[in-house]
């Protein structure tokens, strides 16, 4: 097994009958002929891994009893570890204070493991406790020095670490100030707990302390009595949850996730198991044949440069980069020529829709520095559907409408008070004077026409809408006959109007013909009466002019009712799509209409002053629309088509980005770009397929990986299969990965070594090739050596 | 209410007075009658018009007299034609009454 598919379920803290000396008979059962018994309950519970750790003691016989198990495909369990759980003095901060640890040893020397039961007695065969039942400090660590095996050391925690009154042997129980040294010098490599509800107060702890990167918690039943596994006792009650942990199941990688906390879950939720991803990449060079196994998680691919860790990505994916242009023919030719003359043939192919990304090399960086993001393609498909803004329009234009209909016929009314004119007065004499006075005339009513044909308009429209949605699919069928019906009752509605509208006009053009007719008789009679006869004919036609116009004004305006602003407050429609802690909205550039919105439109066009636009006359309107030089006339109209563009622009749909109420639209420019992208990625589950990257460290800081990368790309293994190339030591191991593929070359023939990081056969050793291959590697390693190998010298 | 307005002479002409204001009046060098003015004085805004008496108080100048009269004559004129001209409703109720007949 070169890499890891599943997390392994653990129990690293089981007693048997050599605990009898400080347990007596509650372990009386746990005999070696009673091991079935124990490996029959490990397998019903689909235990793993486990280790029998007595009380200062340890029965190689016992140990290896179980360890047959690890060959019997019946049972669960895939490995058995020595163990010891020591009885430890340590100087607390109010006296000698005494701990359980559990001790775990690497198992791979058989030799040393026979000889760990002797390195616990003294010269006479005892115990070699030189405390009162108990080790002191330096005897432990001296014992562990004679064992001479790496160790994995765990302290036993009966109670949680929020816990004010630890539990006798808790390591609590040291004091505040050694319990801090044991936490940053990484004395050891995990706290044990075992019930279920002190995984919360834990987990509280460490939030609260900044703690959870420097303490792992992981279970053990603590089994006094084989019969009643996992419970310690037939009377234990302890609600007990199991550990899992993501390794290979081997010594090297019991400590590799013991001593990383994201190894470590009490559900087996490493990696996502629904998720599509390519099992092996087939690979053969030179006629000899690879089948590199790849994990679900992440995968990273290392070797020198222009080895071809570049080709294979694109290769994989069939050089779909040629589509996009970001892949040049001539580069792709020059691929094709390299796998040619090392003779390496690449078999596998991950089809594109198993791919959920692919960012070649430089890709990335582009999305840093320029703001291609924008408007990429990947942002785009989390955006909802776009709102439809036509109900808000209709509310809002049929306010407008009223309020510029008034401002008409007030401006109207104006432009005819300041056309009434002037005429003579006439005296006595010619008063006398007999003559016909033409008075009583008629005038064609335009508006009328308008009014009918701008109803008849209306109503087609509102047909043609209905018609559309009629249409929709999704509409149910009594829906659709309702709208029929309503189509049916509009069009009948507007044929009335338009036949209004025509009598209309016929009446216009009567009354045309009539002024016509008047108009030419006038003017034969005017040639046929005295001076006289015509002054007093005029003046009496002024009268009649004068007094017509007035009562047409006054009756216009008393039909002239000033409307509001007020319109029913409605909230406006948000869609919102959530990734991550990310939303993506559609939205309109309003969120709700009401009288403000309305009265905002007209004071936004208009300068400041005391009248409100229902108040202002033709010539104070010109005045106070605010970058205007045309005439009053042309006033009305101009703010007509400005409200209309602002209100175009309000109801306009908009996309975008809101992080805990923040809108975040505006700031999306490089660095946050990258941000949200990355965020993204890692926590976006909808969108199946495997995610490959070339090349992720170009042109970000060792920090920015450090700080936020690397947590994202954890998260981003843990959801779907991950291929990186790449030649940083941080991603390969701060990222703790699942599986290295090195590509190497010897005498210009290339080969492969690949598995997890504590992966080593008898050919290659995983962390060997980081720390002679990736630049900077060894001292990464170096500086998280003890989370490999305590007694390793790297 | 009742407005009361009072027909002088001035030193202008002729003017109608409401209230000791002189609200419109007539120039006697032109007799020329400013219908806006007179619409203005009588009529505009939110003016009562309903009830309006104006009293000659110079009877007995006959240069006054026509004036006085066409003034009154235009005001009879306008309510005559308040009441002839149809109202909005008015006319429409018209249009639906046709509109019923077809």
């Amino acid at each position: 097994m070169k890499v890891v598919d599943s997390g392994y379920k653990i129990d690293l803290h089981i007693h048997s009958v050599y605990s009898r000396s400080k347990d007596r008979g509650k372990v009386a059962f746990n005999t070696i002929d009673n091991i079935g018994v124990l490996a029959e309950k490990l397998n019903a519970n689909g235990v793993q891994m486990c280790a029998i750790t007595d009380h200062d003691a340890f029965g190689f016989d016992m140990y290896k009893a179980l360890k047959t198990y690890e060959n019997d495909v019946q049972c669960s369990v895939i490995k058995v570890f020595p163990g010891i759980e020591f009885t430890v003095e340590f100087m607390g901060e109010d006296g000698p204070t005494v701990l359980h640890v559990i001790a775990v040893f690497n198992d791979e020397d058989e030799a040393k493991v026979a000889k760990i039961a002797d390195c616990l007695l003294d010269n006479k065969g005892k115990t070699a406790y030189d405390k009162n039942e108990a080790f002191s400090e330096e005897k432990f660590l001296s014992i562990l020095r004679s064992i001479d095996l790496d160790t994995v050391l765990i302290v036993h925690q009966k109670s949680s670490l929020t816990s004010s009154h630890p539990y006798k042997n808790d390591a609590k129980t040291v004091g505040e100030e050694k319990f801090q040294e044991f936490v940053y010098t990484d004395y050891f490599e995990a706290f044990e707990f075992k019930n279920r509800k002190n995984e919360v107060f834990n987990k509280n702890f460490l939030n609260a302390q900044d703690l959870t990167e420097d303490i792992r918690f992981i279970t053990g039943s603590d089994c006094h009595d084989w019969q009643h596994y996992p419970k310690e006792t037939e009377k234990d009650n302890t609600d007990f949850v199991y550990t899992y942990v993501k390794c290979l199941p081997c010594f090297r990688g019991l400590v590799m996730a013991i001593t990383d906390h994201r190894r470590i879950k009490t559900v087996n939720s490493f990696f996502n198991p629904t998720e599509t991803y390519t099992k092996n990449l087939q690979i053969t060079i030179d006629g000899e044949a690879y089948e590199i196994p790849l994990s679900r998680g992440i995968n990273v691919i290392i070797g020198d440069n222009s080895i071809g860790k570049s080709l294979l990505l694109h290769k994989l994916t069939e050089f779909r980069k040629r589509k996009d242009n970001l892949l040049g023919s001539r580069v792709v030719q020059g691929y094709e020529k390299y796998l040619k003359k090392h003779k390496i043939e690449i078999d596998t192919i991950i089809p594109p829709a198993e791919v959920f990304a692919f960012d070649m090399q430089g890709e990335i960086r582009d999305k840093f520095e320029q703001e291609k993001i924008k408007s990429d393609d990947f942002l785009k498909r989390y955006y909802p559907a776009p709102i439809k803004p036509g109900a808000y329009r209709e509310k809002i234009q049929r306010k407008l409408k009223v309020i510029f209909d008034y401002l008409e016929e007030k401006y109207s009314i104006e432009i005819m008070e300041s056309q009434l004119g002037r005429f003579k007065v006439i005296d006595e004499v010619i008063k006398k004077a007999e003559s016909i006075t033409f008075v009583g005339s008629v005038t064609k009513n335009n508006k009328r026409v308008a009014g009918y044909q701008s109803i008849s308009e209306d109503l087609d429209s509102i047909v043609e809408q209905i018609d559309t949605l009629r249409n929709n699919n999704w509409i149910d069928q009594d829906d659709k006959n309702q709208l029929e019906y309503i189509i049916e009752q509009l069009d009948g509605m507007s044929m009335r109007y338009e036949k209004k509208k025509r009598r209309a006009e016929r009446e216009n053009t009567k009354i045309a013909l009539f002024q016509d007719a008047v108009s030419k008789f006038k003017q034969k009679y005017k040639s046929s009466v005295s001076d006289t006869q015509k002054k007093l004919s005029t003046y009496n036609e002024n009268i009649d002019s004068a007094a017509e116009a007035i009562a047409d004004i006054i009756k216009r305006r008393q039909k002239l009712e000033m409307p509001d602003f007020a319109i029913e407050k409605e909230t406006v429609q948000i869609q919102t799509e959530r990734v991550h802690d990310y939303e993506f909205n559609s939205r309109l550039g309003i969120t709700e209409i009401d009288e403000d919105y309305v009265k905002n439109l007209f004071e936004a066009e208009l300068n400041k002053g005391k009248k409100t636009i229902l108040e202002l006359s033709q010539e104070e309107l010109a005045k106070r629309l605010s970058y205007y030089n045309g005439t009053p006339a042309d006033a009305l109209e101009e703010l007509k088509n400005r409200i209309q563009a602002r209100m175009d622009d309000d109801l306009a749909n908009k996309f975008t980005i809101t992080q805990a109420g923040n809108d975040r639209t505006q700031e999306l420019s490089s660095g946050f770009n990258s941000q949200i992208y990355f965020d993204i990625l890692s926590y976006e589950t909808s969108h199946d397929g495997t995610y490959l990257i070339d090349q992720p460290e170009d042109n970000i800081s060792q920090k920015a990986i450090r700080e936020y990368l690397l947590d994202r790309f954890k998260v981003m293994g843990e959801n779907r299969q991950v291929i990186i190339v790449t030649h940083n030591p941080q991603f390969i191991v701060n990222l703790d990965v699942d599986n290295v593929i090195f590509i190497g070359k010897e005498k210009d023939r290339i080969f492969i070594q690949s598995g997890a990081l504590e992966y080593k056969d008898a050919n290659y050793n995983i962390l060997d090739i980081i720390s002679n291959h990736i630049e900077g590697g060894l001292d990464t390693l170096r500086r998280r050596w003890k989370r490999y190998e305590k007694n390793a010298s790297v | 209410m009742k407005r009361m307005l009072q027909f002088k002479k001035t030193d202008a002409g002729y003017a109608c007075f409401e209230n000791n204001e002189n609200v419109f009046e007539i120039s006697k060098s032109n007799l020329q009658f400013d219908v806006k003015a007179f619409y203005k004085a009588f009529y505009s805004e939110d003016k009562d018009f309903e009830d309006i008496e104006i009293e000659n108080c110079i009877p007995d100048d006959k240069n006054a007299k026509h004036i006085y009269e066409c003034i009154i004559q235009l005001m009879t004129k306008i309510n005559e034609k308040l009441v002839e001209l149809p109202d909005y409703s008015a006319d429409e109720q018209n249009e639906n009454d046709i509109s019923e007949e077809e």
